[in-house]
């Protein structure tokens, strides 16, 4: 039986990816995942095992599957349906994660899975797996101007993403967590991954744009993937919060998205106000501006 | 009523098929060195001055990871400590609650001292392993002072 391929948003953190995915996730034919990692790892046992042994930031990683797998075989995500998740995966602790995630789609059909998890994008071998485990997948490269990115990147945990990434500017007696090395190098690495996929099966999406003027660009979304795109679809895709990923789970399973999503899920349209690409950067201490090669990035995805 | 479906068509035009002006990505150059952060990276480089000052970047920013987080909980302890000290009053000076307290309210008041106690146990744990570190620190910074 021929299952409907999943919709990936590939981005870096702090692109809005939370929010469009939970939007694209209400689509009456489409069912949006919190962040399950699965192809971070070969084995699913993997995602036990700690990713970084220097700055953590991983301690929440199955949260998303686990939230998973509660909702869809239990209906609901409380403590009991949670030790249920983790008995899951310990039975499937030694199975490859594509048949994982494959498991996953079966059981979520007819509906489309919508899922993002930024730390794809930290290994083209990541993304290429997703590519092996379901050629038909459709993939959005979500982006966003370079400056908030990195602002909000800087404000989440002091840069934590940045440094679990390794985004490190040397100096000759310094070294500082520098977000727009992470902004820039992850977007090379899911352009350089999308010139192995037809391009039928991928589309650039700039995040602002969406914030401004929603519906038509997940009408446009929809028609590019053939879902419908009747009132009632768009009307149920203005409320990410509707969700059951849109909110804190149980205390053993509390993550699996952004924890500012997850405190406010709702979405309001608005136009984000973008600066310059050459403005002085706050996150520095030297005030300089963004590098020429972010700049010349941000520049073909449209940034002025 | 919803729509019939409308038939796929191809990406729009923001697709990120390789555009006529657009560089090639394969001809964009990273500018980092992107990979997940882990101590055996330090043992690949060999700028000796390069993984002194990550390895000092690191170091500080897990501490003030730890700063943070305990702040935090001593705030949560802090807050908790009061609200039980609201309702130590309703016991007598024996300890006893009184004689119409509702079973509920005594059972809900033993799970927030559990829950007090599990979290103590925990927040020590963390300062023994804390402590053991400094001590190790100590020892080391005694021993050098000692060959001096």
């Amino acid at each position: 039986m021929n299952q409907p391929p999943p919709i990936f948003i590939l981005a870096p953190p702090r692109s809005y990816t939370s929010l469009i995915n939970a939007m694209l996730g209400q689509h009456p034919e489409c069912f949006g995942l919190p962040e399950l990692m699965l192809f971070n790892v070969d084995h699913l046992k993997d995602l036990w095992e700690e990713a970084s042994d220097e700055v953590g930031a991983d301690s929440n990683r199955r949260h998303g599957l686990l939230r998973t797998v509660a909702e869809i075989y239990a209906g609901e995500q409380g403590a009991d349906a949670i030790e249920m998740a983790g008995h899951w995966a310990l039975r499937r602790r030694q199975m490859d994660t594509r048949d994982v995630y494959r498991e996953i789609r079966d059981q979520i059909a007819p509906l489309r899975i919508v899922e993002k998890s930024p730390a794809y994008t930290i290994e083209i071998r990541r993304m290429q797996k997703m590519l092996e485990a379901f050629p038909e997948a459709y993939f959005i490269h979500l982006v966003r101007h370079p400056i908030p990115q990195c602002k909000s990147v800087m404000n989440l945990n002091h840069g934590i993403f940045a440094l679990f990434v390794n985004a490190i500017e040397y100096g000759d007696d310094t070294a500082n967590i520098e977000p727009q090395i992470a902004w820039h190098d992850l977007n090379i690495n899911i352009l350089r991954f999308l010139e192995q996929v037809s391009p039928e099966r991928q589309l650039r999406l700039r995040g602002e744009l969406l914030m401004a003027e929603p519906e038509r660009h997940l009408r446009e979304i929809c028609r590019w993937i053939g879902l419908r795109d009747d009132e009632a679809a768009m009307a149920a895709m203005m409320h990410p919060e509707n969700s059951p990923f849109a909110c804190f789970g149980p205390v053993d399973a509390l993550f699996g998205n952004d924890p500012n999503f997850l405190r406010r899920p709702n979405f309001k349209p608005h136009e984000p106000q973008l600066p310059a690409l050459d403005s002085p950067l706050e996150w520095r201490e030297d005030r300089a501006p963004l590098r020429p090669e972010v700049i010349d990035l941000a520049q073909t995805f449209g940034y002025e | 009523m919803a729509k019939k479906k409308n038939d796929k068509q191809s990406a729009p035009t923001q697709a990120a098929s390789p555009q006529p002006k657009e560089t090639p990505a394969s001809e964009r150059q990273y500018i980092g060195d992107i990979a997940i952060s882990r101590a055996a990276q330090e043992a690949s480089d060999d700028n000796p001055l390069r993984t002194e000052l990550r390895r000092e970047l690191v170091r500080q920013f897990v501490l003030k990871k730890f700063r943070r987080n305990l702040e935090h909980h001593v705030d949560q302890i802090s807050g908790k400590q009061e609200i039980a000290e609201t309702m130590e009053y309703l016991f007598d000076e024996h300890g006893n609650p009184p004689a119409n307290m509702d079973l509920e309210e005594i059972g809900r008041r033993r799970k927030e001292l559990e829950g007090q106690i599990r979290w103590l146990e925990v927040l020590t744990a963390e300062l023994r392993s804390r402590l053991s570190s400094v001590k190790e620190i100590e020892e080391s910074a005694l021993a050098a002072l000692g060959q001096d």
